[in-house]
């Protein structure tokens, strides 16, 4: 029989579960589209960048027969954009030296190192030692609390938007993730970018609850370039000439 | 009216009214990534007959609002509601679909469309 020794009450109801400690594994759910936090403080290389940024939502939207989205093609989302578009299911394993976040959009994963490791630096550099950008950079985790595990990531590529309105990162760009676990069935993520050559200051893109999935499987959810070629063809360029 | 909120892809180049075209003709289902497309033939008052393609959810988001991949046949006489091009041409985003039968296949978007609650479940 399960015992809340920190519960408190004493009355005849049954006890909440404990939330479980240093743990956020299983598949968590959550929308298509977050809500994005507040405007981003752009410097005005960064602007050059969003305005180039031909995005399918928001204030400057476009049809898609116009847009320059990467995912138009099936390319990668790439981090941060896997956490903050698409963010229908995503599930963490943790292992002992890495926690493991299988990302249902693309059948795509991240390793997030939790051995002790720092990140990398020079990502992108000239030295015959630097790493090359990835689509979903490098990352290391750790806990914060018995609650929050955090998440620092860089080295990610720029060909990938950092959310679905098209702004912007570059290589140098700097990302923390903090996965509070609120309760059992719910984790609060919270996305800060740090890039100085976009943006002027570190600023939230995300902070969006997702609940614990009942069945904890994740679906397939693939873009299928042969398939979104088709699509694209017949729906998407007609929907899109001008006429 | 329905509305389009959340998609995979905006649907910037659809209008955000509706229109019903009934006595149509369901052509076939294309269950495919990222979308769905429903393809049908209806006529017009001289006969002439106009081909549709009326894009759709995913097919894991189509399924999470019941649909199934062989929920529409060739042949099948539907009146359905959908979002026009803005610019004339014959596609649109699907809204709604009854059946001959009475049965209703909403996309999952659609306003009514149970999928951004069931996706949380």
């Amino acid at each position: 029989m399960f015992v809340c020794v920190a519960c408190g009450g004493g009355g005849s109801g049954s006890a909440p579960p404990e939330v479980p400690r240093r743990d956020i594994s299983g598949v968590w759910a959550g929308p298509p589209l977050p809500t994005l936090e507040e405007p981003a403080p752009f410097t005005p290389a960064g602007q050059a960048r969003y305005e180039a940024n031909r995005a399918t939502w928001g204030p400057k939207a476009v049809g898609l027969a116009d847009s320059n989205d990467p995912l138009i093609t099936c390319d990668p989302l790439g981090f941060p954009r896997s956490v903050l578009y698409e963010t229908r299911g995503f599930e963490f394993v943790h292992t002992p030296a890495k926690t493991i976040e299988l990302l249902q959009y693309q059948r795509a994963w991240r390793e997030i190192w939790t051995d002790g490791r720092p990140l990398p630096s020079d990502v992108g550099g000239t030295s015959p030692t630097s790493l090359d950008p990835r689509w979903y950079g490098y990352s290391v985790g750790r806990w914060a609390d018995d609650y929050t595990f955090v998440v620092e990531t860089t080295g990610t590529d720029e060909r990938g938007w950092v959310d679905y309105l098209g702004r912007p990162h570059s290589a140098a760009a700097h990302f923390e993730e903090r996965y509070r676990r609120v309760d059992t069935d719910t984790l609060e993520v919270t996305v800060t970018v740090t890039d100085p050559e976009t943006y002027t200051r570190p600023y939230v893109a995300m902070k969006q609850m997702f609940v614990r999935a009942d069945n904890q499987e994740l679906e397939e959810q693939l873009c299928v370039p042969s398939e979104a070629i088709e699509y694209f063809r017949t729906i998407a360029a007609p929907a899109g000439e001008r006429k | 009216m329905g509305s389009v909120t959340l998609a995979h892809h905006s649907t910037a180049a659809y209008d955000t009214k509706t229109i019903t075209v009934k006595n149509a003709i369901v052509k076939r289902l294309v269950w495919a990534n990222p979308h769905c497309v429903l393809w049908f033939e209806v006529k017009d008052a001289r006969g002439k007959v106009a081909t549709w393609g009326a894009e759709a959810g995913s097919p894991s988001a189509l399924t999470r609002v019941g649909w199934h991949r062989t929920s529409l046949k060739p042949g099948d006489a539907i009146s359905v509601e959908i979002f026009p091009a803005r610019n004339g041409a014959t596609v649109a985003r699907l809204g709604r679909i009854v059946l001959a039968d009475g049965r209703e296949l909403l996309d999952s978007l659609y306003k009514d469309s149970p999928f951004d609650t069931i996706q949380r479940k």
